[in-house]
């Protein structure tokens, strides 16, 4: 499902160059959950957001599905992301003026391949299966933690993204949540198919993840 | 439309700084661009009296007996005895005479606002050379130079345009009490003597008493033609050089107006900072919505886009206001046959400075340089990834 190789990425902090990610190299198949741990600066978060296009690598090659996004324009890239990942961080990433629905729609509005009258009953059916569907209404900023993350993982899947990643998804959240969040990921990867990266300090976390890639100075280590 | 709506939903949250800054920018924004006009009306005044000036010429001023009292710095008195007006400006008031005058014909040819008739000296004060052998010479504003070349029927006469007078030319002070824009919008008929001007427009002699001037003449001479004028129109009339009347007026009312320069200059300076910095809080406020829409499927285009929108609108008080002026026939910005329009938006001349489509076409470019630099801010962040600590 995603085979990135020796992928590279090099950050300019005035006049020194650190290097963030050496030489990566990870896959991860359909219906797998992957941790990725390690110590704060270990370069965790760059490697997601290199798979997931959100940061250009320097060198390296990503294929997602058999494609590989990267070297297209920024139209092709977007569409790309919008079908193929779903993110969910830290901070949640939601719009907090707006409602649960309309949060959860967002991918939606970009995707071409969904018709706009199946909409409703998508947004619908990833609220149910998150309990979050008599929110559907609300706004989010009237959420609790648990619940915003929750929304947060409707739009991951809305639009049937076959990839989800997670930058800390449960690093505001109290034990009880974070136990249901992780266990929400662990149903769409095992029952849904959906491959899950997750960068998590938590090892409670990891543990229960199906494999685990640890990270120390921007290198993978065994 | 998914952008434009966006965007319009961006706005709405920001609805009361689009009202208050757009109110404020909009005042600002007249009130420069007028000191800016007056400034220019000003310097095209001083520009013509010192012609004026130079030719040693006295103003006619008429005023009511009543409120005329005997000026001792003038030393002159009204005189008793009078030579008819007529035969006085059938000898004078001709190119190689002493007077020069200025009538407004009652009815203008197509494309015009007004048309301007000048009579005698007054043709040595204007920036235009009239050739000594014609008795009738044509010529238009520079905003209709198209024209020349072509011919109008002016009086009983069709007759060739041949020149342009710079835009922003007065007649002096004598058309004081006008706009003097609007003699951008003029067709100026230079007539060598008062005989052609009458035999071709009929005028009267009256015509031509609250503008008119005594180019290098004689005391004896200066006597004669306030006798006869003041016997004509009933009123006291007396002679005020342009030296003199230059001196008292000229350089307060150019301290005042440089003085409003100054003042709208440094507000609008204020308010153009005021502007970016602000704009750049409403786009960096907005981050994490564009973040989020991008990480889900939204292109830099979109994005730029977005943030574009967002910019306009949050202008949209002054932007629709300048559009308006633009393309409504109002004031100096066009005439009423929308002369804005078809002399076109822009005009690249320091005369033109203060036209609404250059004010227009700045404000547009200055927002989107904002938006630029808003979106090169967005995408450092953005580049940060999917945690922004």
């Amino acid at each position: 499902m995603i085979a990135a190789e020796a992928l590279q990425k090099s950050y300019r902090t005035g006049s020194d160059t650190v290097c963030a990610v050496r030489d990566a190299t990870v896959s991860a198949d359909r219906g797998e959950m992957i941790a990725i741990v390690g110590p704060s600066g270990s370069g965790k978060s760059t490697l997601l957001n290199m798979i997931g296009l959100v940061v250009p690598p320097d060198s390296g090659r990503i294929t997602i599905d058999g494609t590989e996004p990267i070297g297209r324009n920024d139209r092709q890239c977007a569409a790309f992301r919008n079908a193929h990942f779903g993110y969910i961080t830290q901070d949640f990433a939601l719009l907090n003026d707006e409602t649960v629905y309309a949060n959860i729609r967002l991918p939606l509005l970009y995707n071409k391949t969904v018709p706009r009258r199946e909409h409703k009953r998508r947004i619908h059916t990833a609220a149910k299966a998150l309990a979050i569907e008599d929110k559907l209404k609300r706004r989010v900023s009237v959420l609790s933690g648990g619940e915003r993350q929750r929304v947060a993982i409707a739009r991951a899947m809305v639009c049937d993204q076959p990839v989800i990643l997670a930058d800390e998804p449960t690093g505001s959240l109290d034990a009880e949540n974070r136990d249901r969040v992780v266990s929400i990921l662990l149903d769409l990867a095992h029952s849904k198919g959906r491959t899950v990266l997750i960068v998590t300090h938590d090892s409670s976390v990891a543990e229960r993840c199906d494999r685990v890639i640890r990270m120390k100075d921007g290198v993978i280590t065994p | 439309m998914k952008t434009i709506g966006r965007a319009f939903h961006d706005l709405r949250r920001e609805i009361g700084w689009v009202l208050l800054y757009g109110v404020l920018t909009a005042i600002v924004l007249y009130s420069f661009i007028g000191s800016i006009s007056g400034f220019r009306q000003n310097l095209t005044t001083a520009r013509f009296l010192s012609g004026f000036k130079q030719n040693r010429v006295d103003m006619l001023i008429l005023e009511s007996k009543g409120s005329y009292r005997i000026s001792k710095t003038d030393g002159q008195e009204a005189p008793t005895k009078a030579k008819p007006l007529d035969a006085l400006f059938r000898e004078a008031l001709s190119k190689d005479g002493t007077l020069g005058g200025v009538a407004e014909l009652s009815s203008a040819p197509s494309g015009f606002a007004r048309t301007v008739l000048i009579v005698g000296r007054m043709a040595d004060c204007m920036p235009v050379r009239v050739p000594n052998d014609r008795d009738l010479y044509l010529a238009v504003s520079s905003s209709h130079a198209d024209r020349v070349g072509t011919s109008v029927k002016i009086g009983r006469e069709e007759l060739p345009i041949e020149a342009t007078v710079p835009n922003g030319t007065m007649v002096g002070t004598l058309y004081n009490h006008t706009r003097s824009g609007d003699l951008d919008d003029a067709l100026f008929v230079f007539a060598k003597d008062y005989s052609t001007a009458y035999k071709t427009f009929y005028c009267a002699p009256n015509d031509f008493l609250f503008r008119l001037i005594a180019v290098d003449a004689d005391d004896a001479f200066k006597m004669e033609l306030m006798k006869s004028v003041s016997s004509a129109a009933g009123m006291h009339a007396r002679l005020w050089s342009a030296q003199a009347y230059l001196k008292q007026t000229g350089d307060s009312g150019m301290q005042y107006l440089l003085l409003r320069i100054v003042f709208f200059g440094i507000a609008s300076f204020a308010l153009i900072a005021a502007m970016v910095m602000n704009l750049l809080r409403v786009l960096d406020a907005h981050t994490n919505d564009y973040a989020v829409h991008r990480l889900f499927g939204a292109t830099k285009a979109q994005t730029f886009l977005r943030m574009l929108l967002l910019a306009i609108g949050f202008h949209i008080i002054p932007v629709a206001y300048i559009a308006c002026r633009i393309l409504l026939p109002l004031g100096w910005t066009g005439s009423e046959d929308g002369g804005a329009l078809k002399r076109g938006i822009v005009a690249f001349s320091p005369e033109k400075a203060s036209m609404m489509g250059n004010v227009f076409v700045v404000l547009l470019l200055l927002i989107a340089a904002v938006c630029v630099i808003g979106y090169v801010r967005f995408q450092r962040t953005y580049a940060k990834g999917m945690r922004r600590e």
